[in-house]
């Protein structure tokens, strides 16, 4: 259920990634996060193509935070930061952070977390149901990505969604 | 040979596609055969060697870049291959000039390689395929990207198809040149310069499930934005150049991509004018002294 990898370039980071779904205590876990009782990050599973995706914003958001020159206060917060088409960080924690709905599903990162303490604890506090991270594809909101990354239909046929995607988040910052 | 004569070209290509994709032996023992893509992506996967690669084994990345191995070595980066997050990766590394003044170095490498991902993410929204880019490092400037499966340099297969020999080779490419033809359009009325039209960074990709290749552009380290003619003019005739330098007698191949240029772009008359202007002149001359 919990994939671990390791970053290529940051071989002393592991990443460690968990599918909840049905969770209801969405505005719980969100003063959890931001009263740093939490520390991981919690996506808005409805946003992510694949993980993939999300294993490309963490190495970024590690990159940065090696480099101290992260956009926003926690390598966490860089990730939802990353994943985001735009520069308005505030935006990105609403569309792509845990949101205030009765039911949703999440994806839940956590770094080095070996022991998997982290993940104990956070799966304490979590009402929600562990499920593979394979299900993430079938979770995904294709029509809202497509919306919210203003995804023109020539763009959308050179490749798989999450590759198109993929490719925003990297250049975001090229300018 | 008379047999083969009275063969339709269409069917002779087909019974190549029909022979099965695996089956490398098929171009050895039929000499008049013309290969397909597919056959030419599998050929040059099982012998690690292409135009693309330029060796299969080169030194390691050694200390600053654990897992990837060099294999070509440009004017302006070095590229390597390997894995980023479990994917095929090239990393296209720009390195310092020492002959420039450092700050001015940096500044420029950084500018470079900005300008180089900003032009593939607004390529891609035109609509032109191009390997995706995962991860871009503005410390050292490299550029970690889709390492293309599945593919080949429109380079190797023109001079696959050519060294075959059969008469019927111009049926073959035409279908890819019209392809060629299309995307460059499609770019230029983006208004993007790609700056460094070769046959080698024309991929042709295929995959298994694929009934046609898919042109794929690659390399737009000396891509620029631009609406003027003239630039666009120039962009072809840095093509027609390579083209026909590196593929004798390929006039008529050029041509359609021309034609197919023409017939899918908004803007094609007066590029064309421009290019047969550049053509009598040549590049960078002014008709003065």
């Amino acid at each position: 259920m919990e994939v671990s990898t390791t970053l290529d370039l940051y071989p002393d980071t592991t990443v460690s990634m968990v599918l909840f779904s049905g969770v209801t205590n969405g505005s719980e876990v969100r003063k959890k996060i931001m009263d740093g009782t939490i520390e991981a990050a919690v996506i808005n599973a409805q946003m992510i193509c694949d993980p993939f995706q999300v294993l490309v914003a963490v190495n970024k958001a590690v990159h940065l935070d090696k480099l101290d020159k992260k956009k926003t206060k926690t390598v966490f917060g860089e990730i939802l930061f990353n994943l985001s088409p735009g520069n308005n960080i505030l935006a990105a924690y609403q569309k792509f952070g845990v949101q205030d709905a009765e039911r949703q599903d999440v994806l839940v990162v956590l770094l080095n977390d070996l022991q998997g303490q982290q993940l104990q604890q956070v799966s304490n506090i979590i009402q929600g149901t562990r499920i593979p991270l394979e299900s993430l594809r079938d979770i995904r909101d294709e029509q809202q990505i497509i919306k919210l990354f203003k995804i023109s239909e020539a763009e959308r046929r050179v490749g798989r969604l999450e590759d198109v995607v993929v490719c925003r988040m990297a250049t975001k910052d090229a300018g | 040979m008379a047999d083969k004569m009275e063969d339709s070209p269409s069917l002779a290509v087909q019974q190549s596609r029909e022979r099965g994709s695996g089956d490398s032996s098929v171009s050895s023992s039929n000499m008049a055969e013309i290969p397909t893509v597919v056959q030419i992506i599998e050929r040059q996967a099982a012998s690690g060697e292409s135009s693309a690669a330029g060796g299969g084994t080169g030194p390691p990345g050694s200390l600053h870049h654990p897992g990837f191995v060099l294999f070509k070595q440009g004017a302006e980066a070095r590229l390597y291959r390997g894995t980023f997050l479990g994917r095929p990766t090239v990393l296209k590394e720009r390195f310092s000039k020492k002959y420039r003044h450092p700050r001015l170095d940096e500044k420029l490498t950084t500018k470079r390689t900005q300008g180089e991902a900003r032009t593939v993410a607004r390529a891609r929204k035109a609509g032109i395929p191009t390997p995706c880019i995962y991860f871009v490092n503005y410390q050292s400037n490299c550029i970690y990207m889709e390492d293309l499966r599945c593919a080949t340099t429109s380079r190797d297969y023109i001079v696959a198809v050519q060294s075959v020999g059969a008469g019927d080779s111009f049926r073959a490419l035409q279908p890819i040149m019209d392809k060629i033809g299309k995307i460059l359009a499609t770019m230029h009325d983006g208004d993007i310069i790609h700056g460094d039209l070769t046959t080698s960074n024309i991929m042709l990709k295929q995959d298994a499930s694929a009934t046609d290749p898919e042109v794929v552009l690659i390399d737009f380290g000396l891509s620029s934005v631009s609406q003027l003619a003239e630039d666009k003019g120039v962009d072809l005739y840095v093509l027609e150049k390579a083209f026909l330098s590196t593929h004798p007698n390929t006039e008529t191949l050029f041509r359609v991509i021309l034609k197919s240029y023409t017939k899918h772009s908004r803007k094609s008359k007066d590029v064309i004018k421009k290019l047969d202007e550049v053509r009598l002149r040549g590049r960078k001359r002014t008709m003065v002294g």
